[in-house]
């Protein structure tokens, strides 16, 4: 061993953020581990690049789910489990928790939490989507105090976010969703558990009065950064719900994503793909609706 | 070089140890405390042979700092079975012929066993989630699922 | 892979292999003769089968009530398992012990310009540095003697190994290593065979004139006449993929310098304890006797812990030797993937003419695999695939040839299959092609020209020693996965963007080696004073369960219950050399050694007991007791054996068995390959989503004859995970590669079948069709179980999609666009 490198610990959030100040040098959060300790072992001079390791899933201000007066609070260390298996996000945000339950596998799962989920940032991170989809806000504390940014606004590309090294993400808020939204997730991997995601899709929408009102339309893995298909969402808003041709507009969805990547060599593959995810959550929707 | 210091529960005994700050649970396991039954097979939480219980959920040791540990509670396959030299679920592994090679059955067990903890009859698809991150290269997983299924009843009869 | 009978065989060229493989070949036929002298009552008995099928199976197979075999005992090893204690190669600590580290090729092909290993010398935890330079005897191999335990002046794959150290801890080795700087010049690579095989490709392996390592003729009739009577002639190519066994175990060794009266004792993951010690008596030029390989439990194998294993021990037991310290390698999965052997990728071109009834009328085949750097078990590989390229069919014209080339690529060995997964997917695809075109059924075409009893064989080989049971099979396995009924039903259309369609495959499989080396194996059964009893064999266990087969068959004998017995760990120094363990054999070769073995003690029984308890009639032997024929006891075990031992009786015997005899034409690839066959028939139900082309196997039946199932449980073991084996090569597994770099190097890439990827259900159905050949009429399980399920998959999804694939694997972007994409264009 030759990383002279510490190890704190807290349940402290006030600490802990003094300790990301007062430091000498980069001081690394760790929540589940299940990004660090794979970076780490594929890169072991990572390690020396920290002056230590911040246990932080000890924090009780990180921790919990909760409803509160027009959101709904997700602490930075809840799991994917514990997502899975809260019936309130179940009942109001349900994309998000299928998403939580294609993560990864069960002992992952266990152990995983969406806070470094979204603080990796990974192009195939599975909550991201669902957390732009659902307009998700993070609250970010550090010792000057808190600000609270978009979850769509958080990742700069890749990997990269602009949470500031003194900063921890202390939880998401996700607005209530209007009464009747409807919303899934879909998810392609290369085999059926414990997979990559290859390209996703998370579609949450309100439908009223047999119009859409409300429409977002995220995809995973298709690019860079999650941001919805605006182009696609503001073709569809305000159209009757029977009218909706899901064939036709599915097929702009691929297209919008070129816009946004490029070609690349796996365009051939997912322009396809992704059609096929959003025809086939608009026809989910209509079903839904008409059922309504 | 600053060593942590940790105490947790391992297999029902109170442990301390003094670790380094960036060890492996895996490596404490197997090294320090020479319980060689959890097994690396990847070191990136993909296969499943490091599993070992933390607080009763499975979880991939080679995932998890030591020093994250303390205060906690942590069960290898060794501490499986209790008084027992086998508990119900590993008798139902040898009466099913869900061991072959050997090398993913200690990962199985414990990740079946966090299972059979939590959910008393679990269906087909339960035993399936459960099992979804520990890789096996030799049973092809039939008999596997056929024994955690005969234990889950055998520990549901009591 | 081979049986030797002299201490060291070393080939370098293609041409020494060839005069080789002659001189084996005449050593089989001179053995052939011998059996028939040997085994006249069974040849007897085989003329008989013609007549009399029920007769013969009385007479050769008695089947008295058997207390041992027939029974799904459980695994000897599963306690240890369960409980953690079962010590793996990792597992193993030793005083004073070193942990070694290589430092390997960054090139898939390079001049090595220098090695500066000045700095990690300099560190304080590392106690020995080697390179190539420090190693006198630096090559070895199986079959061709051209593997480098260490580069020398050139890297010919990224694996290569270049230099290597021992450090006091595993954290000190991995540091030094990365202060051992290599400079490299780049050279061009070879990649691929069609590069390979070009003329003006650049020669891989150092003293060869070029990249051909083997080429296998099989000539029967003319096949362009063949093709002239033909009503429709289909020409197709299909491809396979590389593919990593991906045993759960990393590989581990652990050589422990001059202990007891050894020069190198090694502990490990080794598959074929005999292969590794020959490695080793190679390269430190020592005796056999002065070499032991201990067998730790394998954490699964499929033919992958071979001559990897070997040049680690080599590696290992040159710092061991250096030191005078034990050293430990163990292979991160990283390390694992980029350094092992693989399973050979084929390209094969098929030509088939049949006549408008789907009667086949001929066939022309090349297959080319790429055996990368070094020759490795390519030879033999190849070899399996010429006899089976034609699959079980009757086929009057027949052109086959075989190739093995080397390239920049890891080097390809032996694999759960050997040669035969490959031309099965690409043969018994083109069957349902043929049928499509001629508008027949899949059934039917293979019915029209599959073997029946006393069919010839591409080989022109008469199968008339065994039951030929394809119709069985086929019969069992497409009625337990409801076939017609499905295939029907797929074949109209189907609404909406998820299809489901049913396939199958059948094939022969030669038992055991074959004409691939002299095959013969032994083993060790020895009775204690107290009863308890002592087994050791040459075939070495994989974790496929071979101690309780052996520990079945040697209690079933002495009439014995299983906990009697203990099977010890394979030792080179003590069980006798078998070969080893590949090619389905343990069972079969393994099998009959114990029983021999058991008989020889048997033998000595009777004349104590008619001494000792004045009984001269047939003993039985059961229930830890011998009977009299009519029934009454006449001593338990446990008292006999102490009585024996005290009145100077030895109750211990090696066991041998000797296969029956083989021959083979190496210019026209006519003759009797293999001494008997066994049949199988797999059949998978898929259902794909055509609108992003993911793929799920629903359900699977496999029907395999298997002779006997010694173990019913153990052969349904083997069946389950050859299934699913054989569905992660067809829809998943990719090493992502690119000219000689590998890009998935861990199980985040290189995926392999979850249990959620496992097929809903596996009907597994064990056909016994008792073989002459075989211990109890036992066959083999392992590797018929995996080589089917690729072209049944790929058959059910051609059903469903109506769209035929010809490259493996079967991923998202084939099925969605019937190609595959790269990175690199
Ligand atoms: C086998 C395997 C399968 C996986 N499968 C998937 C999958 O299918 N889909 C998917 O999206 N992901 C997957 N992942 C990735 C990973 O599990 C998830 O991204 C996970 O949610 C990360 O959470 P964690 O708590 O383990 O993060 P950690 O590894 O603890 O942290 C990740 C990063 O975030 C930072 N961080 C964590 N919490 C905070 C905080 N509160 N404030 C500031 N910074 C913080 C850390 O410093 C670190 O840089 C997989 C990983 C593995 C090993
Ligand atoms: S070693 Fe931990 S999951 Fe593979
Ligand atoms: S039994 Fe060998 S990996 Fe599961």
């Amino acid at each position: 061993m030759t990383e002279d490198i510490k190890f704190f610990q807290t349940d402290n959030l006030e600490a802990a953020l003094e300790l990301l100040v007062e430091s000498s040098g980069v001081i690394k959060p760790v929540a589940g581990g299940t990004d660090l300790m794979v970076k780490i072992r594929e890169d072991r001079e990572l390690l020396q690049q920290f002056a230590g390791i911040l246990d932080i899933t000890n924090i009780s201000e990180l921790q919990g789910i909760a409803q509160e007066q027009d959101f709904v609070r997700i602490g930075a260390l809840v799991t994917h489990r514990e997502i899975i298996e809260s019936e309130l996000l179940q009942e109001k945000y349900p994309a998000l928790v299928d998403a939580a339950r294609a993560i990864g596998s069960t002992p992952i799962r266990n152990r995983a939490t969406i806070g470094g989920n979204v603080c990796n940032a990974a192009a195939c991170a599975d909550t991201l989507g669902p957390l732009v989809a659902f307009e998700a806000e993070v609250v970010l504390a550090s010792q000057a105090g808190e600000r609270v940014v978009p979850v769509a606004d958080l990742v700069e590309e890749p990997y990269q976010t602009i949470i500031r090294q003194d900063e921890l993400l202390r939880h998401f808020r996700l607005p209530l969703p209007a009464e009747g939204t409807f919303s899934s997730f879909q998810k392609i991997g290369r085999r059926q558990a414990a997979a990559i995601t290859r390209i996703s899709l998370v579609l949450a929408a309100r439908v009223s009065q047999g119009k859409v009102e409300h429409i977002k339309i995220v995809p995973g893995s298709a690019i860079p950064v999650p941001e919805p298909l605006t182009a696609l969402e503001k073709r569809i808003k305000g159209q009757k719900i029977g009218e909706i041709d899901s064939r036709e507009l599915s097929a702009l969805a691929g297209e919008e994503m070129v816009k946004i990547t490029g070609e690349r060599w796996s365009t051939p593959y997912k322009k396809p793909a992704l059609t096929t995810l959003v025809r086939r959550a608009l026809v989910e929707l209509k079903e839904v609706a008409e059922n309504e | 070089m600053s060593k942590v210091k940790v105490a947790f529960t391992l297999n029902d005994q109170e442990i301390s140890l003094l670790v380094q700050p960036g060890e492996r649970l895996l490596d404490t396991i197997r090294d320090r405390l020479n319980l060689t039954g959890t097994k690396e097979g990847c070191g990136v939480g993909e296969c499943g042979a490091c599993t070992v219980m933390l607080d009763g959920q499975a979880v991939n040791s080679c995932l998890v700092l030591t020093a994250q540990v303390d205060g906690r509670e942590v069960r290898t396959v060794e501490g499986l079975g209790g008084e027992e030299e086998v508990d119900k679920l590993q008798q139902a592994f040898i009466d099913h012929q869900a061991v072959q090679c050997g090398f993913c059955t200690p990962g199985m067990l414990m990740s079946a066993r966090a299972l059979l903890n939590d959910t008393s009859s679990p269906t087909r698809e339960d035993i399936k989630t459960a099992l979804d991150g520990n890789l096996c290269r030799c049973t092809g997983y039939k008999q596997i699922v056929e024994a955690v299924e005969a234990a889950a009843e055998a520990e549901g009869a009591d | 892979m081979i049986f030797r009978n002299e201490t060291t065989i070393s080939l370098r060229t293609e041409k020494e292999a060839k005069t080789w493989f002659k001189t084996m070949l005449f050593w089989s036929f001179s053995i052939f003769f011998y059996s028939i002298v040997i085994s006249g009552r069974i040849l007897a008995l085989i003329v008989e089968i013609k007549i009399n099928k029920e007769k013969f199976m009385r007479e050769v197979f008695p089947m008295p009530e058997r207390q041992q075999i027939n029974k799904s005992k459980k695994r000897v090893d599963a306690r240890a398992k369960v409980t953690g204690k079962a010590k793996f190669g990792a597992d193993l600590k030793f005083h004073n012990m070193l942990y070694g580290k290589v430092v390997r090729s960054n090139y898939p092909h390079a001049r090595i310009k220098s090695i500066n290993t000045d700095e990690a010398e300099a560190h304080p935890e590392v106690a020995v540095v080697m390179t190539a330079e420090d190693i006198p005897h630096n090559l070895f191999g199986v079959i061709i003697e051209n593997q480098q335990v260490l580069a020398e002046d050139r890297v010919l794959y990224i694996g290569d190994g270049v230099a290597m150290l021992a450090a006091d801890s595993r954290e000190a080795a991995r540091e030094a290593a990365e202060l051992i700087e290599v400079e490299y010049e780049e050279l061009p690579g070879v990649f691929g065979v069609e590069e390979a095989r070009r003329p003006d490709a650049p020669v891989v392996m150092p003293g060869e004139e070029n990249n051909q390592v083997i080429h296998h003729p099989l000539r029967k009739g003319d096949v362009e006449q063949g093709m002239a009577q033909a009503d429709v002639v289909l020409e197709r190519q299909y491809t396979t993929q590389f593919v990593e066994h991906a045993y759960l175990e990393p590989e581990a060794v652990t050589v422990i310098p001059e202990e007891r009266n050894t020069l190198v004792t090694v502990y490990g993951s080794v598959q074929n304890p005999n292969a590794t010690r020959d490695a080793l008596a190679t390269v430190l030029d020592c005796d056999l006797s002065n070499v032991r390989i201990i067998q730790d439990n394998m954490g699964g194998s499929f033919g992958g812990k071979d001559e990897n294993i070997s040049s680690m021990a080599c590696r290992a037991a040159l710092m061991a030797l250096q030191t005078g310290r034990p050293v430990q390698l163990v292979n991160t999965r990283e390390e694992s993937i980029i350094e092992s052997y693989k399973r050979h990728p084929y390209t094969m071109k098929y030509r088939i003419g049949a006549r408008e009834n789907g009667e086949l009328v001929a066939m022309e085949i090349e297959a080319a695999a790429d055996s990368g750097a070094y020759a490795c078990q390519t030879p033999f590989v190849t070899w399996r695939s010429v006899v089976q390229a034609t699959g079980p069919y009757e086929v009057p014209h027949v052109k086959t040839d075989t190739y093995g080339f080397y390239t920049n690529s890891p080097y390809t060995g032996a694999m759960r299959g050997y040669g035969s997964p490959p031309v099965i997917f690409a043969q018994e695809s083109m069957m349902d092609e043929l049928a499509w075109e001629l508008g027949i059924s899949p059934e039917e075409i293979r019915r029209k020209n599959m073997f029946a009893n006393n069919s010839r064989t591409a080989s022109n080989q008469k199968l008339d020693n065994h039951e030929v049971s394809l119709a069985e099979v086929m019969d069992k396995a497409l009625e337990a996965i409801d076939y017609q009924e499905k295939y029907r039903r797929y074949s109209q259309p189907q609404p909406g963007d998820i299809k489901r369609g049913i396939g199958f495959a059948i094939s022969y499989r030669g038992v055991s080696l074959g004409a691939e080396a002299i095959d013969a194996a032994g083993a060790i059964v020895s009775v204690q004073k107290d009863g308890s009893i002592i087994v050791y064999s040459g075939l070495a266990e994989n974790g496929q369960g071979l101690k309780t087969i052996f520990s079945q068959i040697a209690a079933e004998e002495l009439g014995v219950s299983l906990d009697r017995i203990t099977h010890m760990e394979t030792d080179t120094s003590i069980s006798p050399e078998s070969g080893s363990t590949v090619a389905s054999r343990s069972t079969l070769m393994g099998g009959s050694a114990v029983k021999n073995a058991a008989e020889n003690i048997k033998t000595v029984i009777k004349e104590f007991v008619a001494e000792e308890y004045d009984y001269q009639g047939e003993i039985v032997y059961r229930d830890d007791a011998l009977f009299t024929s009519e029934g009454s006891k006449l001593v338990d075990f446990p008292e006999l054996a102490a009585s024996a031992f005290h009145s100077g009786v030895f109750l211990s015997s090696y066991g041998w068995y000797k296969a029956p005899g083989i021959s083979w034409d190496e210019e026209t690839g006519q003759g009797r390959p293999y001494f008997t066959y066994v049949y199988g028939c797999q059949a998978a139900e898929v259902e794909v989503d055509t609108g992003t082309g993911e793929v799920r196997v629903l359900n699977m039946a496999a029907a395999h004859d298997v002779g006997k199932a010694i173990n019913p449980a153990n052969v349904r073991g083997q069946i389950y995970g050859g299934t699913v084996m054989a569905l992660g090569h067809a829809l998943m597994e990719d090493l992502g590669f690119s000219e000689g770099y590998i890009r998935h190097t861990n199980f985040d890439e290189y995926l392999i079948p979850t249990i959620k990827d496992a097929p809903d259900n596996v009907e597994a159905i064990i056909v016994e069709n008792p073989d002459p050949a075989g211990p109890y009429g036992a066959k083999s399980i392992g590797e018929p179980a995996m080589e089917l399920g690729g072209a049944a998959i790929n058959n059910a999804l051609s059903q469903a999609t109506g769209r035929r694939l010809r490259d493996l694997p079967l991923n998202l972007e084939r099925v969605l666009l019937g190609r595959n994409l790269s990175r690199e264009g």
